[in-house]
């Protein structure tokens, strides 16, 4: 007890170092316990993105019965579904409250007005989750709530009444869903525009759905087919990584094995969530490898920190256990005495370095994660902060035992004996080793074979422990060829300096742990922006520009017109039309653009092509003829058949094509010998059709041949105001070209173009205007491989040609062809059935720019960030890792660079005897300082210096071979270029923080350094 | 029948060796000393002459390089470490030039003392009416809550001396105890010692430059070269005995 009162007292007497010690005791504590509270932050950071990111039906759960109304189907689905989740406690506590709904398909209209079907639904809450656009919630029998969309296309509004199955029903409120693909409507197909039908009515498609009260559904003819169904969402805030496992399991019980249909309880069930969670099990699984491999590098560097500053302690109780030796003192109370005060500490330094760990995870968790990951405090942690705390004891206990087993005589010596250098063999041994793993690493294909492996995260550790060992062995030597200078410079702070240095073993080893510390550090920093700086192309290559929009554009709308109104100086936003060809064994994406807007909005990296992309996409359009705009009802064409020779008079038919899709075919006639004027109607009068060509037709006699010349001498439609002229080229013959067989030309003849043919049977001589190439320009990502043909928006080949050819296009990534979209609709006649319309929008582009497409009658389906992007990607498994590597690193860091300074001031305590010597000879204070500043900067310096350009060596050798994505991505290609500037600026800042604290130490050391300390006669 | 002597070297040779600069340095060449139960012996000699390693060798915290030491009638060459920690923990205390080296500046006085109280079995209310004996002996029985960095140069060298007789040693040595002090206060440290020397039968081994201080003990030996040149001196009468500072009678 009494030597214990005397250790507690020995703490408070030296608090400056007991501080210091628990500080970086519990930094190491906090590093140790880093790695497994962060390895579980991000699983669950992993599992929060797997599932926000999936579809809605990755998140929910939905079971549904299907029978009729009479047979109550709503309550049969909520029963069923209540008593399966009771034997499964897991989902239960994990599932959101469920909503109900009941379904059941109506036809509704205005009286005595063909209705148009819709679903009836009732669904909990519904009011809660839609803008009432007018009126209020249907809260009563016989009221129900229609959507705007609906509202505006059948002309109804608030009170209207409505024949609903053939009941009366009235307009309550008018609505607009709010989050239409959010979790509340749980995928279903409420809303037309969403559901692929486009705004319906107009087109006879479905309509959006019709909300009403339970009873209002319930009162619906008995026999009709009715769909209950309750949607349950997975408690993303609720859930934990250690759910997983069960949920899956519970999962699959209450799917029946994912099934989803149960024998037992009739239902069905809908659910993605089982493969949602494995795939953020493997995403989550592929974490652990690479933070093991960064972790055991890393409490290597702290352990040996810690014996660092720990073997200080001890030697400033040096003269203590010498006392205790000399008093007697038993051999076991001697230990206790000279190890207790560094052993408390590091015990107090465990919850310390606990909270330290876990507030630093929490940081990193707010900054850089998923949204609403909890930072769980796991048993691993308390495990890593029980073994590190045990590590720094042991560390503790052997950095003591020097001078424990010092003899009491040498303890009271001025200066020691000189303290046995490191060997040389240990430094060859090890040098040796590091390089002989490189090796291995390198010739087992880990590092430098052009895949990824996690190993190689071990090869900075290696490239900077060599590194660090050989240059700690250098600066001595670097310091011992100056003595000759310094000498003769006559500069006695720069004179002590080298000598200092040169002398000290101490050096060795403080220069080692800067080293390897700040190497680990650089690597960290440059890896770090390596990995987000790729995270970033990826994601904006992958998304194509800044934000882009999946839009729904209203029936004849012209989306290019619209964004030109909103954007007209073609900065901010361009469409593209986007498909898919699944005939090649890897599908290719296929994008129609306007090349000038493109340019300017989709994200472009300078090694994407072999030129800037406005001049590649100034490849892709060619000089053609405008197409020829057809408006009206009628169709008028004036020709002479005479120089047509043919068994029967064919038939002369105008091919058009209808904006927004569909290609007909306009019978204007027979055409024979003489002049005509040739009328038709045709479906242009409500939306704009463009004149594809024209073609003979024989119908009854396609069996005999016809050849020949027809005259077209003029073209004229016929809309609300009268009859108007169209300008066919008919001047330019080179605005026209044969298409197909039994065509052979077009000429033009003075009063109008010739069209020649000569068509054996069964052959339709077809003439077509020559807007658009006939093979389509196209830049291409060199994975595709030259293509001569693509499948078209409208599923058909189209022909095109490479125009540029590059790694990655912007939106496709490597198996991507972009083409101009005017060319390829009209190779489909603007029947883009197969496609998907895309708005892109540039960084530039107003944040209200997506409310105004949608105000000008635009429906954005979907809409996808690229910075969103980019932020899930540096959030993946393998990337977190490198998070990991420069957090802990900068730990690291702070650590070397605490206990070197805490060592040189230590080691400058013992130096005071000699300082006081050497200002009572007359060295100026002035010249001592400079010395200490000196000696304190050169090895700070150095240490940095070698430290970091390892590091940046290991960085070109290994991060090619670090895996930063969970898959393996094919574009764009990753850069692993040196990014020297966050280096410097980490460099930078060590330096801002270390210089004053250099200056402080050595004031603080001239302050100790008295003349009484001369006193003492040397023994 | 005669006690055995305090201290007994016989043919007591050291060498220091510099293994990296291959050389050596006999400290102490074929010495024999012989110091009776409570007789007071100074070491005087020239610096480097070997007298600090005599003390060392006779506390046993070097090991000769050969001859025969023995103390209390234990030899000490024969004694393992924990041997020689129970020798010094109940036969030897020592007293070192510096003061500030023979406390621990943070404990205070009567810690001091406990701190070298390692003898026997003793219950703390012993120990600690012992330490306040002790402090009394010494005149700093006002000064036992005081921690020792903030006494003076001389209550710390009383204080070591205290420290030193806190296991009634047979011998005490002491390396130059007053070269740090005013001649006052030096004479009164070594009085105490003397008083020391009468109360308990202390012998003692003191290593002086001051001839003040080696006239006021019985005998002397000079050292040059590591080895006794000079028959003993022996003292013209024993040195004060009286406590300078206990309390007036």
């Amino acid at each position: 007890m009494r030597d214990l009162a005397l250790v507690l007292r020995s703490m408070w007497f030296r608090r400056g170092l007991s501080l210091a010690v628990l500080v970086l005791a519990a930094l190491v504590v906090g590093g140790a316990v880093t790695g497994p509270l962060f390895l579980r932050a991000a699983g669950e950071s992993v599992l929060r993105d797997t599932l926000s990111q999936a579809l809605p039906i990755g998140r929910i759960v939905n079971d549904h019965t299907r029978t009729s109304v009479a047979q109550h189907p709503l309550a049969v689905a909520e029963k069923q579904s209540a008593a399966r989740l009771k034997a499964l406690p897991t989902l239960r506590r994990l599932l959101t409250p469920p909503v109900a709904a009941l379904e059941v398909p109506s036809v509704v209209g205005l009286p005595g007005v063909t209705g148009n079907p819709a679903p009836l639904v009732y669904r909990d809450g519904v009011c809660g989750h839609v803008h009432l656009v007018g009126g209020h919630c249907a809260d009563r029998t016989g009221a129900v709530l229609v959507s705007a969309s609906a509202a505006q296309s059948q002309h109804w509004s608030v009170g209207s009444r409505l024949v609903l199955n053939g009941s009366a029903v009235s307009v309550a409120g008018i609505y607009a869903p709010i989050d239409p693909q959010g979790d509340f409507w749980a995928g279903q197909p409420y809303f037309a525009a969403f559901a692929g039908s486009g705004k319906a009515g107009d087109l006879g498609n479905q309509l959006d759905a019709v909300f009403a009260t339970l009873a209002t559904v319930d009162a619906q003819p008995g026999q009709i087919s009715a769909t209950g169904s309750v949607d349950r969402t997975l408690d993303l805030a609720r859930i934990r990584l250690t759910d997983v496992p069960v949920l899956m399991r519970e999962l699959l019980t209450y799917t029946n094995g994912g099934s989803g249909y149960s024998p037992v309880y009739g239902d069905v069930t809908n659910t993605a969530m089982v493969s949602v969670l494995q795939q953020a099990t493997e995403i989550k699984d592929k974490l652990l490898a690479p933070t093991l491999v960064v972790m055991a590098q890393l409490l290597l560097l702290c352990w040996l920190i810690l014996f660092l500053v720990t073997a200080n302690a001890a030697e400033a109780r040096g003269p203590e256990v010498a006392l205790a030796k000399l008093r007697g003192v038993p051999a076991p109370v001697t230990v206790a005495f000279g190890l207790l005060d560094t052993l408390l500490l590091v015990v107090l330094a465990v919850p310390f370095g606990l909270g330290l760990g876990i507030l630093w995870v929490t940081a990193l968790t707010r900054l850089h994660l998923a949204p609403g990951t909890p930072v769980v405090i796991t048993s691993s942690a308390y495990l890593a902060a029980a073994g590190a705390g045990a590590g720094a004891a042991v560390a503790a206990v052997l950095a003591g035992s020097r001078t424990l087993r010092r003899p009491v005589v040498e303890q009271w010596r001025r200066t020691t004996r000189r303290a046995a250098p490191r060997s040389w063999v240990v430094d060859v041994v090890v040098v040796a080793g590091a390089v002989a793993a490189l090796v291995a690493l390198v010739r087992s294909g880990v590092i430098a074979s052009g895949g990824t492996n996690v190993l190689a995260l071990a090869a900075p550790g290696l490239v900077v422990l060599a590194a660090a060992l050989v240059g700690s062995r250098v600066l001595p030597g670097l310091c011992r060829a100056a003595y000759g200078r310094t000498r003769r410079s006559g500069a006695v702070g720069r004179f002590l300096a080298v000598r200092q240095l040169a002398r000290r073993p101490s050096t060795l080893r403080l220069a080692l742990v800067l080293a390897v510390a700040f190497g680990l550090v650089a690597f960290g920093v440059d890896a770090w922006s390596v990995a987000t700086g790729n995270a970033h192309d990826r994601a904006w290559t992958e998304v194509g520009a800044a934000e882009v929009l999946t839009v729904n554009p209203a029936p004849g709308q012209d989306l290019e017109s619209v964004v030109d109104h909103l954007d007209p100086g073609g900065s901010q936003a361009t469409v593209v039309t986007e498909t898919t060809d699944f005939t090649h064994p890897v599908p290719i994406t296929l994008l129609g653009v306007d090349p000038n807007r493109f340019a300017r909005v989709a994200f472009w990296r300078n090694d994407f092509g072999p030129a800037p992309l406005a001049s590649l996409a100034h490849r892709l359009t060619v000089p053609v003829v405008t197409s020829v705009a057809l408006a009206g009802d009628d169709l008028e064409v004036a020709v002479d058949g005479s120089g047509l020779r043919a068994a029967h008079p064919p038939v002369l038919a105008a091919d058009i094509a209808q904006f927004g899709g569909g290609r007909t075919s306009v019978d204007l006639g027979a055409v024979g010998p003489g002049t005509a004027t040739l009328r038709a109607p045709m479906p242009c009068a409500t939306q704009r059709c463009r004149l594809i060509g024209w073609h003979l037709e024989r119908p009854g006699a396609a069996f005999y041949p016809i050849s020949g010349h027809l005259l077209v001498s003029q073209v004229r439609t016929r809309g609300a105001g009268g009859w108007r002229p169209v300008d066919a080229h008919l001047g330019t013959a080179a605005a026209w070209r044969p298409a197909g067989n039994g065509a052979t030309g077009a000429q033009e003849a003075g009063t109008g173009l010739t069209l020649t043919a000569n068509a054996g049977a069964y052959v339709d001589p077809q003439w077509q205007v020559d807007d658009a190439p006939t093979s389509l320009p196209a830049l291409e990502t060199s994975d595709v491989g030259r293509l001569d043909q693509i499948q078209g928006v409208d599923g058909a080949a189209v022909p095109i040609h490479a125009v540029g050819v590059g790694p990655a296009l912007p939106g496709a990534g490597s198996q991507a062809v972009v083409v101009d979209r005017t060319y390829v609709l009209h190779a489909a006649a603007d029947a883009a059935t197969d496609a998907e319309e895309l708005v892109w929008l540039a960084p530039s582009a107003p944040p209200a720019f997506t409310s105004r497409l949608e105000k000008a009658g635009v429906t954005v389906l979907a809409s996808q960030s690229a910075a969103h992007a980019s932020a899930v990607y540096s959030r993946q498994g393998p990337a977190l890792a490198i998070l990991l590597f420069l957090a802990g690193a900068v730990l690291g860091a702070l650590l070397a660079a605490g206990g070197t300074v805490l060592n040189l001031h230590r080691a400058g305590r013992r130096r005071t005897y000699e300082l006081a010597a050497m200002t009572a000879l007359g060295v100026a204070p002035r010249a001592l300082r400079r010395s200490l500043h000196a000696e304190q900067g050169v090895l700070l310096a150095f240490g940095i210096v070698v430290g970091v350009v390892a590091g940046l060596v290991g960085a070109v050798l290994a991060l090619p071979s670090v895996p930063e994505f969970a898959d393996h991505p094919t574009a764009p290609p990753m850069l692993y270029g040196l990014r020297a500037g966050p280096v410097l600026l980490v460099v930078l800042g060590a330096v801002a923080v270390l210089a004053p604290v250099v200056v402080a130490s050595s004031a603080s050391l001239l302050r100790l350094s008295r003349y009484d300390q001369l006193r003492e006669a040397p023994a | 029948m005669t006690s055995a002597p305090a201290v007994e070297c016989t043919a007591l040779t050291h060498v220091y060796r510099d293994d990296e600069r291959d050389t050596h340095v006999v400290a102490l060449d074929d010495v024999d000393l012989r110091v009776a139960p409570g007789e007071a012996v100074a070491l005087v000699g020239p610096s480097g002459a070997g007298k600090s390693t005599l003390l060392g060798l006779l506390a046993g915290l070097v090991r000769p390089t050969s001859g025969r030491i023995s103390v209390a009638g234990r030899d000490v060459g024969a004694l393992s470490e924990r041997g020689l920690l129970r020798l010094r923990a109940e036969e030897v205390g020592m007293v070192l030039q510096n003061p500030g080296r023979n406390l621990l500046p943070y404990a205070t006085a009567r810690q001091n003392v406990g701190f070298a109280q390692r003898h026997g079995r003793v219950g703390r209310r012993a120990r600690r009416a012992e330490a306040n004996e002790l402090l009394d002996s010494v005149g700093l029985k006002d000064q036992g809550d005081r921690p020792a960095r903030v006494l003076s140069g001389g209550q710390q060298q009383r204080l070591a001396l205290a420290v030193a007789l806190a296991g009634r040693p047979a011998v005490l040595l002491a390396d130059e105890p007053t070269s740090q002090l005013d001649r006052h206060t030096g004479e009164a440290v070594i009085a105490l010692m003397l008083a020391a020397r009468e109360r308990h039968g202390t012998a003692l081994v003191v290593v002086t430059h001051d001839h003040h201080v080696s006239e006021a003990l019985d005998v002397e030996y000079t050292i040059h070269e590591g080895a006794l040149v000079a028959a003993p001196r022996r003292a013209a009468s024993p040195g004060p005995t009286e406590n300078p500072w206990a309390a007036p009678s």
